[in-house]
């Protein structure tokens, strides 16, 4: 979950959750925004009843006790004193659904994901995303004379795997079309770090307020000059449709689906790493990088990165924790700060990194050391695929994480 | 560049084709916009499709050249070229349902039919895609 998101979540529910006091509390979807929101919840002495969602998969999974269940079971309880809250981005959809069911409770939605629905054919609503879109096209106008000749090619999630992808594959796409001078325009600095990572010269930040409009704008417009780079967002991308006839690695969903190129096509690999030049005392080939955190990846239990510290810390390995922020080191471990691009440089000293799959997974994909990465049990999001299926990355052992088998992790 | 860049839009207040689509997708699970261009082509492969004619899915096409489909449950309906511009405009201002879907590909971004081009999906595949 982007920060920006969680600080409006946070904000929102501070708002609300006065109004909370007493009902049956239920959220919409299960995914790592709703849990990071039952944490809140919970830590401020609230009960979950449980988390609703469309996906006959995840029924049986429990987090924190609560279950995960169909949505016809919030009707099993009385609507005047029941509240769904909605922290996805399908928020439009999930409160029609809940409508067209007969819910008749209190439906919030505590951080608006979606700027570009509504579901709604009033005038009211039209013009003001009629508005939008003129904001937009004055931004993107801006952004034009500030960057003549420059073909704009927008990034409009915020993920380093998703940026490094289409990093991966943008020049064949840039040669296919004659373009020789353009600039990617992503949302954080992360990745424009990732970005950077292969040479391009112009990357700018674009604030996710004045991002969606330029988008918004393009897709409107269809400009000869700009092309928005994703494989389901916003919403006139159709790909991500394609899982539900067959499996589609989130790879070649950009480079077929996105750019549509050849599925033989190589990725172009990322050049521009620096030297590590961190002080930590790293012990080349006994050391071990770990990296439990992701933006938008269910968290791993506690006990499993216990399991992995008392592992590699009975064999001797130093062990770190990657960080950013105010993220702390897990457990027996020191944290690390390094900068993506000295992360080839460090890990190959280190010898060994083991991270949550996340887009840091990517960007370290060519790295020459050994990599695992480890996945939460849970599917890829409304389909019939598990995340491992769409992710599963070479050179690492991928390997899902779930309470069902013990593993070994490192070998004797 | 799209050809209604300019042209006068007074809004969506007493436009007859945007209460018929309100009213479409109360009766049809998917409303399909079929566009101004290719249309053939697009016709053609709904016609032959397989999931089409399988779908329980309730399906409407608004398209501005007639063509037939041989499914009781499914709806053609031949709009003109104006109120399709109108609805697309409205279609690329902002998302107003996420059961109203253009089927046709754009220059600025990426599309299921690139999967087709590839060898990724087949073209009834691709269809399968949406009605399913």
């Amino acid at each position: 979950m982007e920060q920006s998101h969680y600080n409006e979540m946070t904000e929102n529910y501070n708002k609300v959750k006065s109004s909370l006091d007493g009902k049956d509390i239920f959220l919409f979807g299960h995914c790592e925004a709703s849990l990071s929101l039952i944490d809140l919840l919970l830590s401020d002495g609230y009960q979950v009843r449980a988390i609703l969602d469309n996906n006959g998969d995840k029924y049986g999974t429990v987090h924190r006790g609560i279950p995960v269940v169909p949505p016809m079971e919030v009707l099993d309880h009385p609507s005047e004193n029941t509240t769904v809250l909605i922290v996805i981005r399908f928020y439009e959809a999930m409160r029609k659904q809940l409508l067209d069911m007969g819910f008749e409770g209190t439906i919030l939605r505590l951080v608006d994901h979606n700027t570009f629905a509504e579901y709604s054919f009033s005038e009211d609503t039209y013009e003001r995303k009629r508005e939008r879109l003129n904001r937009g096209r004055s931004l993107l106008d801006g952004l034009k004379k500030e960057h003549p000749d420059l073909y704009m090619i927008f990034c409009p999630f915020n993920a380093l795997g998703d940026v490094y992808l289409c990093a991966s594959y943008l020049p064949y796409f840039l040669e296919r079309r004659n373009i020789k001078d353009y600039m990617i325009c992503v949302l954080s600095e992360g990745c424009r770090k990732v970005a950077r990572l292969f040479g391009t010269r112009n990357v700018t930040v674009i604030a996710r307020d004045e991002m969606d409009p330029m988008i918004q704008a393009v897709i409107h417009d269809e400009p000869d000059d700009a092309f928005v780079a994703h494989q389901d967002r916003p919403y006139v991308m159709n790909m991500h449709k394609a899982l539900k006839i067959k499996r589609i690695t989130l790879e070649d969903m950009y480079r077929c689906g996105v750019f549509g190129l050849d599925p033989e096509t190589a990725p172009v690999l990322p050049t521009c790493w620096k030297e590590w030049t961190g002080k930590d005392n790293i012990e080349e080939g006994k050391t071990v990088i770990l990296s439990p955190y992701a933006k938008s990846v269910i968290a791993l239990p506690d006990h499993i990165w216990q399991e992995i510290t008392d592992s590699y810390g009975s064999k001797g390995f130093k062990m770190f924790t990657n960080v950013s922020g105010d993220e702390k080191p897990l457990p027996g471990t020191e944290p690390l700060r390094a900068e993506l691009s000295q992360m080839k440089s460090l890990l190959e000293l280190a010898g060994t990194f083991i991270g949550i799959r996340s887009g840091l997974c990517d960007v370290i994909k060519t790295v020459n050391c050994k990599k695992t990465a480890l996945y939460p049990d849970y599917n890829y999001g409304d389909t019939k695929w598990k995340a491992i299926e769409m992710y599963a990355l070479e050179g690492f052992d991928n390997i899902v994480v779930n309470d069902r088998r013990e593993y070994q992790w490192i070998s004797n | 560049m799209n050809l209604w860049i300019g042209k006068d839009k007074s809004g969506l207040k007493d436009k007859e084709i945007i209460k018929e689509v309100e009213s479409l997708l109360e009766m049809y699970d998917i409303v399909f916009l079929m566009g101004n261009e290719d249309e053939p082509d697009m016709a053609v492969l709904i016609q032959g499709s397989e999931a089409v004619r399988k779908t329980e899915k309730k399906l409407a096409f608004l398209t501005v050249m007639p063509f037939d489909i041989s499914c009781d449950r499914h709806l053609v309906k031949v709009i003109t070229k104006d109120e399709m511009d109108l609805l697309l405009d409205l279609y690329r201002t902002y998302e107003p349902s996420d059961r109203l879907i253009y089927l046709k590909t754009s220059n600025v971004y990426g599309s299921i039919w690139n999967y087709v081009d590839s060898g990724i999906l087949s073209r009834d595949e691709a269809i399968a895609a949406f009605v399913l």
